[in-house]
């Protein structure tokens, strides 16, 4: 049973990757002749720019709240992490209308702030994994570097840097797969990557098979990114024994302890305070000349849209990915297989997935195994099985995160008290999890709720999510209607960045028996793209 | 008893330089003395063992000398400078710690070589096989930390802080994390390294027996400062209080005739037992091999552990059963302030 669903969840991609089977030739002829290899560079460029930013950009400032206490630290520690509520395509948009006076109409839509536009709302991922790897890091690791003969400072490039080394590749990972996926920013500065590419020759030619060969050139390079790290892990391990008190914080006073307050709420007030702000002036502004719906309906009918796939795609996936997590044997290679198929799709950007899902749903249509009249293409049954083949994985790693940090001798301890299975886990399993369990779906949640490529191809009719209503705004250049919906946006995603904050910071608390702290669970739910 | 009589003069160390000599120093932790008037030398090539009850401040002692924490008052002097206020990268001093603290990242040679920086590529790599062959574990340069075992871990931390030649090499537990039945070996093989090198060390235990064994001379510490700092077998038999004496191993106080200020201190080994009559009630034993250990409790309500020799055939008094408790030892008992 478990394994027909995994298949089920893997068909999609499946067809993708057998459609370079038999090519199109005169499609991708004419593609290589013409915009493609313009199209591999602006990717790569762009690509390189993005990680480079946030690698750094997410590594520093994680650093800053970890290493150091100054004037606001704590409140920043959490802050910082917002600017996941904002989607790419909205502080996009605001910073293009910021930007447009200094640097004109033309200068404005370029690669380098597109990059820069996505390395700031993109960053967070990088912290977290960063800040989760700092404060598990023993200081006596330092120690010894100074020691051996380091200063402080060459001690965090030698020792500290090197060893959450695979956690910032994780962060750095997820941050490439963002970039590569994203469809409403680059369209905003004009920069043309093969996943724009995708949607391009989907909707200019309607060429399903066109598109999906495309996609694969995506799926490749997701697969380098990936095999890249793998490969320079090598047989390094970077996980300490013994004692995880943590780095030692230094107290900063005077002149530095500003300037470390200063560079914090800088990136927040850049990040998040002045889009938001803009944001609300321009909603005021459409207020006033009652410009807050579109041809389809008002904010409620959107919102009312965007909860609802939300809502449906999460539940989705974690009721899935529950039942592949404690159904599959992981540790039977048949079922560690399976479950890489079902979480297969994480690693594939949106509109190949959507392609895929189309091909394949287009294919059932096709065989009339249904009644009269029922169409899966098209339908909200399809949508949510493309959002559940593409979002699986954060779920799925989440879950089964938690789940592995009971220690068995815990749940053995219970099971000999006379609990049985059921009891152990609600009363033992649920609790001890539960936290990394409502992390993963806050995650999944927030990709649900800004996720435009999919939704965009394979959206039945009557369904309008906010991003769909900020993506046809912004297309037009119209800035003050795409205001409202994505402050709808941005503010469900605070809500889901504060479940998702609360639930790390539980998760961290508590402690198992063998002194394995907790906090490896943000760890497992933010790293949910080990494949 | 009795067969070969051990005589510490023979072990008397030669006249040597100090190598490290921590005078007075103190370290606050919210606003509590962790540390307090700390004073001791270590000679070249002496280990001298610190030992004491968890929280007692050995740990934060070793990192004040390391330079790791600041000071709030005293003087470290190694090898005749002061280093009171110099960074720990400058000082010299190498660290061993309980979980090793061996990076993970790095292969075993890169580990030793962290501190040989100044050294070009063939000079390093000919002093890392030099320390290998040192701790002897030759050949496992190419590995990563986690492919060995905890023992050989402990032992590649030990090469490594020696690597870059230091003063004094400061241990914080090193055996205390290692399966009981592989301790014994390390620590020899540890201590063996320490002695070829004739490098002075500080070494840490909450372990008494690991510190009468290991130490040219023994501290003991609690509650931040240090009782007594002497030979093993000095402080073994003549401690300066009762702190000392019971920490380091079981012993009883028998009123001074002559004195109410001062107690005698009786080893369970100093007294002897005669069961079947007497006013003295056994109340516990606990067979340690070669002897039963035996608590007696006295008229007056004192309690004493005696000694009773074991063997084939030799049955240990019954618990309740009433006898005799006599001093038996061919020396005159320890006296120290009661």
């Amino acid at each position: 049973m478990h394994g027909a669903m995994a298949v089920a969840l893997s068909v999609p991609l499946l067809v993708i990757v057998w459609s370079i089977v038999q090519p199109s030739t005169e499609v991708w002829q004419e593609l290589w002749a013409t915009r493609l290899p313009g199209m591999i560079r602006e990717t790569a460029l762009l690509l390189l720019l993005v990680l480079a930013g946030t690698l750094v950009l997410g590594t520093s400032l994680a650093w800053l709240v970890t290493a150091y206490q100054f004037p606001g630290r704590r409140a920043l520690g959490w802050l910082l992490v917002t600017p996941l509520a904002i989607p790419g395509y909205v502080l996009g948009f605001v910073w293009l209308d910021t930007l447009q006076e200094p640097l004109g109409a033309r200068g404005v839509r370029s690669l380098w702030l597109c990059a820069l536009v996505l390395t700031i709302t993109l960053y967070p991922y990088v912290y977290l994994f960063a800040r989760a790897a700092f404060r598990e890091q023993s200081q006596r690791a330092v120690d010894v570097a100074r020691s051996l003969g380091c200063s402080r400072a060459k001690a965090f490039w030698r020792v500290v840097l090197p060893m959450a080394r695979p956690s910032l590749a994780a962060g750095v990972a997820l941050v490439g797969m963002e970039v590569l996926t994203d469809i409403g920013t680059v369209r905003l500065f004009n920069v043309s990557t093969i996943a724009d590419g995708v949607l391009r020759v989907w909707f200019g030619t309607g060429n399903r098979d066109a598109a999906a060969e495309f996609a694969v050139l995506l799926i490749g390079v997701a697969i380098v990114l990936i095999a890249t790290e793998r490969l320079a892990r090598g047989r390094a391990r970077f996980t300490q024994t013994g004692s995880r008190a943590g780095l030692h914080v230094e107290r900063l006073h005077g002149a530095r302890a500003a300037t470390a307050s200063a560079i914090g709420w800088g990136a927040f007030t850049i990040a998040v305070a002045l889009p938001i702000s803009r944001l609300i002036a321009w909603a005021l502004e459409a207020q006033r000349t009652d410009q807050t719906s579109t041809v389809s309906g008002d904010l409620g009918f959107h919102l009312m849209s965007s909860l609802q796939v939300t809502a449906v795609a999460t539940l989705a996936c974690l009721g899935l990915g529950l039942l592949l997590v404690t159904g599959l044997n992981r540790r039977r290679a048949s079922g560690s297989l399976l479950a890489r198929l079902a979480t297969l799709g994480y690693t594939v950007p949106g509109p190949v997935v959507a392609i895929g899902v189309l091909v394949t749903l287009a294919a059932i249509d096709r065989l009339d195994w249904l009644p009269e009249d029922w169409l899966l293409v098209g339908s909200f049954v399809g949508l949510i099985y493309a959002l559940v083949v593409r979002f699986l994985a954060v779920a799925y790693q989440g879950i089964e995160a938690s789940l592995t940090k009971v220690s068995p001798s815990v749940v053995a301890s219970a099971r000999t008290l006379g609990a049985g299975r059921f009891r152990v886990a609600t009363r033992i399993e649920l609790p001890l999890a539960g936290a990394g369990i409502i992390a993963a779906s806050a995650l999944v949640a927030m990709d649900m709720l800004k996720e435009l490529p999919i939704t965009l191809i394979l959206r039945p009719f009557g369904v309008e999510t906010l991003p769909i209503w900020v993506w046809q705004a912004t297309s037009e250049s119209l800035w003050v209607q795409a205001a409202v919906p994505s402050l709808a946006i941005v503010a469900i995603g605070m809500v889901l960045v504060a479940a998702l904050l609360w639930a790390l910071e539980r998760g961290a608390e508590k402690v198992s028996p063998e002194g394995r702290t907790a906090d490896q669970v943000p760890q497992g739910n933010v790293g949910r793209n080990r494949v | 008893m009795g067969a070969t009589v051990f005589d510490p003069s023979d072990v008397t160390p030669t006249p040597r330089g100090t190598a490290l000599s921590v005078s007075g120093v103190t370290r606050h932790i919210a606003g509590r003395d962790v540390v307090n008037q700390v004073s001791f030398d270590v000679a070249d090539g002496e280990i001298v063992v610190i030992v004491g009850p968890s929280g007692c401040g050995k740990s934060s002692l070793l990192r004040a000398i390391a330079g790791l924490d600041p000071i709030a008052a005293g003087r470290v002097v190694l090898d005749g400078s002061d280093i009171t206020t110099m960074p720990p990268e400058k000082r010299r001093i190498g660290l061993v710690f309980q979980d090793q603290a061996l990076f993970p990242h790095r292969r075993v040679d890169q580990n030793i070589a962290f501190g040989l920086t100044h050294l070009d590529g063939a000079a390093r790599s000919h002093r890392v096989g030099e320390l290998l062959e040192l701790v002897q574990l030759p050949g496992v340069e190419k590995r990563y930390p986690h492919e060995l075992s905890g023992g050989e871990q402990q032992r590649i931390a030990l090469a490594r802080a020696l690597a870059p030649n230091p003063a004094v090499v400061l241990l914080d537990e090193p055996f205390a994390g290692l399966d009981p039945s592989l301790r014994d070996d390390v620590r020899t093989d540890v201590i063996a390294a320490l002695r070829r090198r004739n490098a002075a060390a500080v070494l840490i235990t909450h372990d008494r027996e690991e510190a009468l064994a290991l130490g040219d001379r023994v501290a003991v510490m609690s509650e931040g400062q240090i009782h007594q700092i002497d030979r093993p077998d000095e402080l073994f038999e003549r401690p300066s209080n009762r702190f000392v004496a019971t920490f380091l191993g079981e012993a009883s106080f028998l009123p001074d005739p002559d004195s109410r200020d001062v107690v005698m201190m009786a080893r369970p080994h100093d007294l002897a037992l005669t069961a079947g009559r007497g006013c003295d009630i056994v109340t516990a034993r606990r067979y340690l091999g070669a002897t039963w250990r035996c608590t007696v409790q006295c008229p007056d309500g004192s309690e004493l552990d005696v000694d009773v020799a074991g063997g084939p055939g030799m049955m240990p008094p019954e618990i309740g059963a009433p006898c005799t408790v006599v001093v038996d030892a061919s020396h005159s008992l320890h006296r120290l302030p009661a």
